[in-house]
């Protein structure tokens, strides 16, 4: 049933493709990380404000992971020629996308297990530790489970691996950039509140930031940011569903 | 004739004198001890020790008290907020990085009350420096009267910051050096056995 995640996730690493996204986070964590609390401006940051910073990068990293790997994962095979072989399983169109979504929030979950022994050396002497961990995991599942989503869709309809991933990438771009490079000039102006109020990963990140700097660590206080990135991911993985009921192969029903 | 004209003329100065004392007393103002009331009007006290050491990045409190001494005189409201002087460099330092609230409104303290203020300063870099409270009034005639918007100051407090010198805080090392080692060493590990297993390494 679940032959391909297995061959997926375990050519993921033998190929050293998972792995050397894994290792790559863990050097960016580790400078990060040491970073913030060694720096001699940095490490003056409230360690609440260190935490943020750190949490936005783990969720940033694994979205932006999840869409470069999943934008090509049903391309990549048309290109390769093994797309059809892969039909030949007695897998549905549906499960062989499913598996191989899975296969790339699996990568997801090992990265944030990773990234939880830095959350908890940059959250020490602090009440922050399990809240940073309960709501980095929360909001980088729900959004690596819809960019993989809609990222894994876009691979089945445009089946060619660098127009996928351009596409993927720039949905990424368009919902990261708002939160990370223009935060505090949007959140001088009603565009910005606008754009603030509909972008789920602007949700995720002000609500880590609610949660880490301002001390609103309780799950009711989050509501408000947690139900429009749950919606987005639920409009992904209907999105999802509907490209991959049947792949189109040469313009033909398959 | 001179001494009856002489008497005359200091009369007439006198004259003049008492009718311009009696119409308009501000001519009068400025020869009234302009500061005695500024000063005696709002009092400014820094409760907090006169000498605070410190280490870079530590969060600090600085307690103060603003006053209104009169007892017949109206209440007094205004902005308080914090001075700090860079002794070393003889600079003041912009406060953006020091503290998230550099002035507070002081609502209306009625005479002979005084209220509590308290400035969370993070010291940001170490130094010598000189932190002192300023009050502004608010008042209505401080347009007429100047010396009413003159601000009052209290004494200053005197902080010592030293720098932070800690290469390992929270254990950090262990973790930013020992988990991407780990990382290296286990997918190394199981690459080379799929490959001795293919037959890549013999």
């Amino acid at each position: 049933m679940f032959e391909l995640f297995y061959r997926e996730v375990s050519g993921s690493f033998y190929s050293w493709k998972g792995a050397v996204w894994i290792i790559t986070a863990s050097l960016i964590f580790s400078t990060v990380a040491y970073l913030l609390l060694t720096d001699k401006e940095l490490s003056l940051m409230d360690q609440g404000e260190m935490l943020f910073t750190f949490g936005e990068i783990v969720v940033a990293f694994g979205v932006i992971m999840s869409a470069a790997s999943a934008s090509s994962t049903i391309s990549g095979e048309v290109e390769s020629g093994t797309f059809e072989s892969l039909l030949l399983t007695p897998l549905t169109h549906r499960q062989i996308a499913i598996q191989k979504m899975l296969s790339v929030l699996t990568v997801w979950i090992i990265l944030y297990l990773v990234s939880i022994p830095y959350l908890v050396v940059i959250a020490s002497g602090t009440n922050f530790s399990w809240s940073a961990i309960f709501y980095v995991g929360v909001y980088g599942t729900l959004l690596v489970t819809a960019v993989s989503s809609f990222s894994v869709a876009i691979s089945a309809k445009l089946k060619s691996s660098k127009s996928s991933m351009m596409a993927v990438l720039m949905i990424v771009l368009v919902l990261i950039a708002p939160s990370v490079f223009f935060a505090t000039s949007l959140a001088k102006t009603d565009f910005g509140h606008g754009l603030e109020s509909i972008n789920p990963f602007s949700h995720a990140v002000n609500s880590l930031d609610s949660v880490l700097v301002d001390n609103e660590q309780s799950l009711l206080q989050q509501v408000g940011h947690i139900w429009p990135v749950l919606i987005f991911s639920a409009a992904c993985i209907i999105l999802f569903l509907i490209y991959t009921r049947r792949f189109d192969m040469k313009g033909e029903k398959v | 004739m001179k001494l009856f004209s002489g008497i005359i003329m200091t009369l007439l100065f006198f004259s003049v004198l008492c009718v311009m004392f009696t119409l308009d007393h501000s001519v009068f103002a400025a020869a009234e001890l302009p500061s005695y009331q500024v000063y005696d009007n709002a009092k400014i006290d820094i409760t907090s020790p006169k000498q605070i050491e410190g280490v870079a990045g530590q969060i600090i409190k600085i307690d103060g008290v603003i006053t209104n001494p009169t007892v017949s005189s109206e209440s007094i409201q205004g902005i308080a907020y914090i001075s700090i002087v860079d002794l070393d460099n003889n600079i003041p330092i912009d406060l953006e990085d020091w503290s998230a609230q550099k002035g507070i409104y002081v609502s209306p303290i009625a005479p002979g009350k005084s209220i509590p203020t308290q400035w969370s300063l993070r010291l940001v870099q170490a130094g010598s420096y000189q932190v002192s409270i300023i009050f502004l009034k608010e008042n209505s005639t401080a347009i007429v009267n100047s010396d009413l918007t003159r601000p009052i100051a209290s004494s200053s407090v005197f902080l010592k910051v030293d720098p932070k010198i800690n290469l390992n805080p929270g254990n950090v090392l262990p973790v930013a050096f020992g988990i991407p080692a780990a990382l290296i060493a286990i997918f190394g590990t199981i690459g080379y056995m799929r490959g001795k297993r293919s037959g890549v390494y013999r």
